[in-house]
């Protein structure tokens, strides 16, 4: 029972404000984060909250560059933090030396220090403690600690990315480590982040929390040893509603004050709710590293040929969807590289809408026009082909409509099957059980090698356990060899020719078919400044010191 | 009870079941018709036109233009197309589920009807909606059945005909039941018992047809829940998948475009709302008559 | 305590217990989870990752173990962790419960503060004018679908005239007097009214009916009592009792309709907390939502049941009633 007593304590002292003159921003979300621990679970909603209070150690910034947030220097070999290390077993490895800001300190007053890096490897490397992803923390072969605030990792592989291998999220030992020593198999539910998310002692950010209402809000408050800038406001509310349209309400009777981008309300909508928000609010459409395609199952022979599917992307008005379903925000993408992103350039073939040219391609291919506008091939077979996607996501259910529609025009059939997210991710897609396509998004990072989704040893099988994520069964060699050696390129200007190449043989031989680059519509009060999101996954309040309040 | 003035009066004398019936007959013509209906238009209920979102009505389009700029009225059409489809066969489903356990209830009577009309207490009474929900939450292909059926674009509206069915049993269990209670003790059924007839014949032969009446009734009230219960499972999501509309389906998304189009979020509901109040008063005049509470 | 209450509670256990065991089977036989997804979200997870996050919950066991052993713990009185919200389901539900209660509770007197009036007045004079438009209101009420019902409320009184907030429950962490959640309430209640009001106004009809041909009430207005008094006073006083028990009965009905209005106009209550548990296939909490909505509803039956049966000798019979 102490527990609903505290929440109403902290409700009712939410009530009633004490400082009256108190600076407080409310922040409108579509979800609430399952848990607060830093690598526990994995959630957009949770890398918001976790940007007002913690912070990682290297992270890429809104300029798309790695930058250090609780580090001093990120290692290169140039500045001589990195060098090159023969590994026991005769291969090449990197070790790395990084440094804690000196004054980074947890909320009780505890220094951040090395020992919270040992603890939080430790964790990492423990299959039972529940951490979300292992791989990073499994590449670590050596911590060695130089004192409170330096240490050194050793990796088993050079990769482009080696700066970040040790730029750990950390875990405050003092608090920790006798809960996980406790009881490792319950330490995920046992954990402060679960039991008492206010400690201050979890948080260094910015801010701390304050106060938790499961399902609802979450308030958080300035943190006394913040070692960073200070930040224009008080105190932070984040109102969670999960109803987009009841998130949009709230918005406009002043009850939340800006709706966050990252986990906000659908670009259909923010383009409506623009038309009737007069001076209220300003939005800003941050195009982003969502990449919503067409993933072809290329071992259906009707689509692993090539000309096929060039035919489909020229049948499909990409630019029409744009403008008239997405305001101008979501222009048709050549290839799974974003404009933003440094590494992108301009392919060679493109793919305009062009139903002329569609037609001559599927001619090509040996379907020619037959009865009710449905072409045929040689065989008397009918061109048609299921096309799946998330059942319940209003706007890509309008895409593949429009789709439909537009392919018919060209002579190919399209029935659609929808599923719910998790029958079509965790069986469908992972298991390549569909026919023919499935429409869906991959999230990407800045300069994301995507081996795991095009090189042919990622393709999932039974035999395999179903594991990789080159779902469509796209083999090539040439693909593979690039893959591999941009992993290897250290020389950014080298890398970029690679990428280059890369680009051009995706637009050649389209693994899958591009639609767009998703676009969020971040929604601010006219009197917040220096809010600039990344466009990429991590979240804009990671610079929460540099807003500004002009009220 | 009855709006009816007097239930002696002969049905076809009576205004208001006329009236609705007149106003189903119109719904199923519709439906039939729709097709050609279509072709006298020049509209289809498929045809997108990314131009013409969201447009009031005009000559064309005689009820505007839904979110893709498809025709209103032909998806109207076509959707009630798939809702009475949906009503007749899960209600069609529900009788003979109903009547099955009412026969048996009431002709065999013991432990039997104890235990079969306790079972049809708890369906009534129980939140039934959270159940169903987790019923249409399946994923039929992973139940081993057949491929092309789970597989085929119909797949959701067969679905959903059965799970409505699950729900909608009761009425005619109860209606059935009363009825066979009062027949089994008529002298012709007793002759046949006498006679050494089985079971089975005699529930077949000589029971069955002297309780279609209440079976009628029965099947007609609810078709109108079963539309009812479908348009709700569409809207949350979990019934008729797209693009087949449905009458519910269609308002699926209609919290987010109520302020844009607030005609869309209309039409489809209205139509439920008459279908379902025209089935109503028509069954209700028809119990009144038959069954005579 | 009658043997026929003791084996009227001994069959509502059964029922809870398998209503219990069939949802917790469906809610397993749905395909996929939710860890799947994460893999999508996040380009640094692996199937790896996923395979032994399940293990680590406990989702590589057999189905019929894992209700074996929610089924002992539930009868122990722990109902477990929500998976989607990290916390004990007690945490989440209990909020939730209260906002669903509260409007129940409020739909519910809603509902019998019109519905008496009207079954009275329709019950005295049956099939007169009066009577037939109140009954073709209560077909309209049950007719109308709820969330096409509450999306032309939010058309008229929010989209339209702008006088009632569309949706949601009001701010947290802000100074909100009672009179602002009576603004939010207004819209929902009125929803999960109509329905109930038609039903409740012909129990209350036909109650009524009932009661006007029993003996006290005839010989009263022997007596010389007015018609009015009689119906008032006399009749609706013994129509009470069976009125009570057919709207315990409805309190299943009642609970599936708050369940849409919940989810029209976004209420963070027990129906959209139930919806989003089973698709998020979150067991324990799905599985304490729904047992606690039957178990609820099963509790009504039975405190209408014994409160009928004792002072009505003529239901003792049980079972089927007829229509």
């Amino acid at each position: 029972m102490t527990r609903p007593i505290a929440l109403l304590l902290a409700l009712f002292l939410l009530l009633n404000p004490t400082g009256a003159l108190a600076k407080s921003l409310t922040i409108g979300l579509s979800q609430y984060p399952s848990t607060l621990h830093p690598t526990i679970d994995s959630m957009l909603a949770k890398s918001y909250v976790l940007g007002l209070v913690h912070r990682p150690m290297i992270i890429e910034n809104r300029d798309w560059e790695p930058e250090c947030l609780l580090c001093t220097e990120i290692p290169t070999f140039e500045n001589g933090l990195a060098e090159r290390v023969t590994l026991a077993d005769g291969t090449e490895g990197v070790k790395t030396t990084y440094t804690i800001h000196p004054e980074a300190t947890w909320g009780d007053g505890t220094p951040v220090t090395t020992a919270d890096v040992a603890f939080t490897l430790e964790m990492g490397k423990n299959p039972r403690s529940g951490f979300v992803s292992t791989e990073a923390y499994d590449r670590i072969l050596d911590l060695e600690i130089v004192d409170g605030k330096t240490f050194t990792v050793t990796g088993d592989r050079i990769t482009y990315r080696y700066s970040q291998q040790g730029a750990f999220t950390l875990l405050p030992a003092h608090l920790e480590a006798p809960i996980a020593d406790a009881n490792i198999d319950a330490y995920a539910a046992d954990t402060l982040y679960q039991k008492e998310p206010t400690h201050p002692g979890l948080w260094f950010g910015p801010y701390r929390i304050a106060s938790v209402d499961p399902g609802r809000a979450i308030t958080v408050e300035r943190n006394p040893t913040w070692y960073g800038a200070a930040p224009a406001f008080d105190r932070i509310v984040l109102k969670v509603v999960e109803n987009t349209a009841a998130l949009e309400a709230n918005l406009l009777s002043g009850e939340v004050d800006m709706i966050a981008g990252e986990l906000g309300i659908p670009i259909d909508q923010a383009l409506s709710l623009e038309k009737r928000i007069g001076d209220r609010a300003v939005i800003t459409y941050q195009p982003g590293l969502i990449y919503e395609h067409m993933e072809a199952n290329l071992d259906n022979p009707v689509l692993a040929d090539l000309l096929v599917r060039q035919a489909i992307l020229h049948g499909i008005d990409r630019q029409a969807i744009n403008e008239r379903l997405f305001g101008g925000r979501q222009p048709a993408a050549d290839t799974n590289i974003n404009p933003l992103d440094a590494i992108h350039v301009q392919v060679e073939r493109t793919y305009p809408y062009d139903p002329a040219e569609a037609a001559r391609l599927l001619e090509a291919a040996g379907w020619t026009p037959g009865p009710g506008g449905i072409r045929r091939n040689a065989a008397g077979d009918k061109l048609a082909l299921t096309l799946m996607t998330t059942a319940g996501n209003q706007s890509r259910e309008l895409v593949q409509q429009v789709i439909q529609a537009q392919l018919r025009q060209v002579g190919i059939d399209i029935r659609i099957r929808n599923e719910p997210p998790r029958v079509l991710f965790g069986e469908t897609v992972r298991k390549r059980a569909f026919d023919d396509l499935v429409m869906f998004a991959w999230i990407s990072a800045p300069e994301n090698v995507p081996r795991t989704i095009l090189h042919s040893d990622q393709i999932p099988t039974q035999e395999n356990n179903w594991n990789g994520q080159n779902v469509a069964g796209y083999a090539n060699p040439e693909m593979d060899a690039l893959l591999d050696r941009i992993e290897r390129e250290l020389d950014p200007a080298a890398r970029k020719l690679l990428w280059t190449d890369y680009q051009n043989l995706y637009a050649e031989t389209l693994p899958a078919l591009p639609l767009y680059f998703r676009a969020n519509p971040h929604i601010l009060p006219p009197w917040l400044g220096g809010y600039r999101p990344t466009g990429h996954l991590a979240p804009s309040t990671l610079w929460v010191e540099e807003w500004t309040d002009a009220r | 009870m009855s709006i009816a003035v007097a239930s002696d009066r002969p049905l076809w004398r009576d205004p208001v079941p006329m009236i609705c019936l007149a106003l189903l007959g119109t719904m199923v013509l519709a439906a039939l018709l729709t097709p050609a209906i279509e072709r006298l238009l020049g509209v289809d209920a498929v045809t997108v036109d990314l131009f013409g979102r969201f447009q009031p009505p005009s000559e064309k389009h005689l009820l505007g233009q839904d979110e893709l700029g498809r025709d209103m009225l032909a998806r109207l059409l076509r959707g009630g197309q798939v809702s009475l489809l949906v009503g007749f066969l899960g209600a069609g489903l529900a009788a003979v589920i109903g009547t099955v356990i009412g026969l048996l209830a009431g002709y065999l009577g013991g432990r039997l009807d104890a235990v079969l009309m306790r079972m049809t207490d708890t369906v009534i009474a129980l939140p039934i909606l959270p159940l169903l929900i987790v019923l249409a939450a399946l994923d039929l292909g992973k139940l081993g059945l057949p491929e092309g059926l789970a597989t085929s674009e119909n797949a959701s509206l067969w679905k959903i005909v059965v799970i409505v069915a699950m729900a909608g049993w009761t009425t005619t269990a109860r209606l059935v039941r009363a009825a066979t209670l009062s027949v089994r003790s008529r002298t012709y059924v007793e002759a046949a018992v006498a006679s050494g007839a089985s079971t089975f014949r005699i529930l077949w032969r000589h029971v069955l047809p002297n309780v279609s009446g209440p079976i009628l009734v029965a099947v007609t009230l609810s078709i109108g829940n079963v539309i009812l219960l479908e348009s709700v499972l569409s809207f949350l999501g979990l019934g008729i998948q797209p693009p087949t509309p449905s009458w519910g389906a269609m308002l699926t998304n209609a919290q987010t475009i109520v302020w844009e189009a607030p005609h869309l979020a209309i039409w489809p509901g209205l139509l439920v709302f008459v279908t379902v109040l025209a089935i109503n008063l028509l069954g209700d005049s028809l119990r009144d008559r038959i069954v005579g509470v | 305590m009658s043997k026929r209450l003791l084996s009227r509670i001994g069959q509502s256990l059964v029922i809870l217990l398998l209503v219990s065991a069939g949802s917790y089977g469906l809610i397993g036989l749905m395909p996929g989870d939710p860890i799947d997804l994460m893999i999508q979200a996040d380009p640094r997870l692996t199937p790896e990752d996923a395979a032994r996050l399940k293990a680590l919950e406990g989702l590589d066991r057999p189905l019929p173990e894992r209700y074996a052993d929610w089924l002992w713990n539930a009868l122990q009185g722990d109902f477990g962790q929500s998976r989607l919200y990290k916390v004990p389901v007690a945490d989440v539900l209990v909020p939730r419960l209260g906002s669903t209660l509260l409007l129940l509770g409020l739909a519910m007197v809603l509902a019998l503060a019109v519905a008496i009036p009207a079954g009275v007045l329709a019950a005295a004079k049956p099939r007169g004018v009066t009577d037939r438009a109140i009954n073709l209101a209560c077909f309209a009420g049950v007719s109308i679908p709820p969330f096409w019902l509450a999306l032309l409320l939010i058309l008229v009184f929010a989209v339209g005239l702008g006088w009632l907030p569309a949706s949601g429950a009001p701010p947290a962490g802000r100074d909100t007097g009672f009179g602002d959640h009576l603004l939010y309430l207004v819209m929902p209640v009125a929803a999960l009214s109509v329905s109930a009001v038609a039903s409740y106004a012909r129990h209350v009809r036909s109650a009524m009916i009932e009661a006007m041909t029993e003996d006290w009430v005839r010989t009263a207005r022997a007596k010389g009592a007015s018609r009015a008094r009689v119906l008032w006073r006399h009749g609706l006083r013994n129509a009470l009792l069976p009125v009570t028990t057919l709207v315990a009965l409805d309190i299943g009905t009642l609970f599936s309709g708050a369940l849409i209005v919940e989810t029209v106009f976004a209420r963070p209550g027990m129906g959209k907390l139930i919806y989003d548990a089973i698709l998020g296939n979150d067991y324990n909490l799905a599985m304490i939502g729904l047992t606690l909505a039957t178990a609820v509803t099963l509790a009504a039956n039975l405190g209408a049941d014994a409160l009928y049966g004792r002072l009505d000798p003529r239901v003792r019979t049980g079972g089927g009633s007829g229509l």
